[in-house]
């Protein structure tokens, strides 16, 4: 990139900030409980789109805008809903366990990853990955209980762990 | 290709495509499904060893089992499954709200997800009236943005845009109500106040009965008890004078705006609160004074009202962009 393309990239990001920061905002803070996180996910969404270099060459912008912040809105939930669903299971448990907090978020930074890696596993394929890895089943024993074949178990296992494998980064 | 230190080193162009995972996932499921098979381990090394690119797949592998091996295989599995069910019933909720634009009270009260979600709107030039679960009321002004979030331990508005009137019931918990602002939070000590967010910088309370508590976002510390017939402007971090209450104020919960020797200027700017798209003064007529009271549902008929009052005339450059100038 030349000098005068990141001038005209900076002016490009700026105009786009001035017109569509507050409408951005408010786009954002309909779909999210308090304005602070509104503000701070306009922010990210300002940040992808400077990644992106694209900010020069935008028609629509408030559409590339919004499905920017549409990407880090259902980041958002992924969260949120991961950390109550942690608490219900906490709560669930017959006994009460210490949990220091450095371990909690660890826990659930690495959940949210998994999360993250399971997306587009199909329902079946993402049980026999969760009865090996997580449940530490051995595959005859996920075949007996599911009902169908050890190999059926090793297709799914294999498809499962290449899609975490494309998605994790060196 | 090994470097000086014998260890890999692989340019970009050589990234792991997806035969190279998928063969890695096959060795790592087969060793799994029989760990102490000698002729599965050999044939392992040596395809481990036939391509640098093996050993660095098998290395994002061991990455991932040890994600896997320091969370507590307890609470895993149902954190993950019900994750996965809030998130389900998130979207579906989020593709609702998308759709009519905001939930209803009933909605709200009956979704788990409603305490956070459910924003209250109300658009340019409409005013709506809510009733929440305790029996206090909300009155929304024009262009008004909030969350409704009862907790356990209070009762708590998020005003986000706009301005509210607010007419609290005594809670049988007896937990405090409290509305939040971008500014700071407004404790209700009695029954009856507004609440109007100012320029992106102030929040205004004003008081009609019984009196309010004020703490400001970064100057929680220092309280202020805002009593019946008082005002009170604040900023994040600071409060400015207590002053008497403007009566005026309170006119649009009963759909009126009502002038007294005001400025036209400043009429214009309320009036433009209710009416969508641009409404403007010139400037030779900024200072001319009006007195009156408007029904604000049709603010067409306001500006038609000051033309035959004050020397003015509405010009329209389009059907949303009006401007008051000189006859």
């Amino acid at each position: 990139m030349s000098s005068s393309d990141i001038r005209v990239q900076q002016q490009a990001v700026q105009d786009l900030y001035q017109q569509h920061n507050s409408w951005l905002k408010g786009w954002l803070r309909q779909r999210l409980d308090c304005s602070e996180s509104a503000a701070d996910l306009a922010q990210d969404t300002f940040v992808r789109l400077i990644l992106s270099r694209q900010a020069a060459l935008l028609r629509e912008p408030r559409a590339y805008l919004s499905s920017i912040a549409r990407g880090l809105l259902v980041d958002c939930y992924r969260r949120r809903a991961l950390e109550q669903a942690w608490l219900a299971s906490l709560a669930a448990l017959p006994e009460p366990v210490e949990i220091s907090p450095e371990q909690r978020a660890l826990i659930l930074e690495t959940l949210l990853e998994i999360d993250t890696l399971f997306d587009g596993l199909g329902e079946r394929t993402r049980q026999i990955f969760s009865m090996a890895q997580l449940e530490g089943l051995s595959h005859v024993e996920i075949a007996r209980q599911l009902g169908v074949s050890s190999n059926t178990v090793r297709k799914h296992l294999v498809r499962a762990l290449t899609q975490c494998l494309m998605l994790m980064e060196d | 290709m090994p470097d000086a230190d014998g260890g890999l080193i692989l340019n970009k162009a050589q990234h792991l495509d997806a035969p190279t995972l998928s063969a890695a996932a096959r060795w790592y499921v087969d060793l799994q499904a029989d760990p102490k098979c000698p002729i599965t381990q050999q044939a392992h090394r040596q395809w481990l060893n036939a391509d640098p690119r093996h050993q660095l797949a098998w290395a994002r592998l061991s990455r991932l089992q040890d994600k896997f091996e320091c969370l507590p295989p307890n609470l895993v599995q149902s954190t993950l499954q019900g994750a996965q069910i809030r998130r389900r019933d998130m979207l579906k909720l989020l593709s609702l709200t998308l759709a009519t634009g905001g939930l209803g009270l009933g909605a709200q009260q009956s979704m788990p997800w409603a305490a956070w979600m459910a924003e209250q709107r109300t658009r340019t030039g409409e005013r709506r009236h809510l009733v929440l679960a305790d029996g206090s009321q909300l009155m929304l002004n024009t262009a008004t943005a909030l969350d409704v979030e009862y907790r356990d331990d209070q009762r708590c508005i998020h005003l986000h845009q706009g301005e509210i009137l607010v007419e609290t019931a005594a809670d049988p918990l007896g937990r405090p109500f409290i509305v939040l602002t971008p500014q700071g939070q407004i404790r209700a000590l009695g029954t009856r106040f507004l609440v109007r967010l100012q320029d992106d910088y102030y929040s205004r309370v004003s008081v009609l009965q019984h009196a309010v508590e004020v703490s400001p976002k970064y100057a929680a510390a220092s309280k202020v008890r805002v009593n019946s017939g008082q005002q009170l402007r604040f900023s994040e971090d600071q409060w400015q004078g207590i002053q008497p209450l403007d009566e005026q104020q309170a006119a649009w919960t009963q759909g009126m705006l009502v002038a007294r020797n005001q400025r036209l200027a400043d009429f214009i700017a309320e009036l433009s609160r209710y009416r969508p798209g641009q409404l403007s003064c010139a400037d030779e007529v900024a200072n001319l004074r009006i007195s009156g009271s408007f029904a604000l549902q049709n603010t067409d008929a306001v500006l038609e009202n000051l033309t035959s009052s004050l020397a003015v005339q509405v010009r329209y450059f389009t059907r949303y962009w009006a401007r008051l100038e000189a006859l």
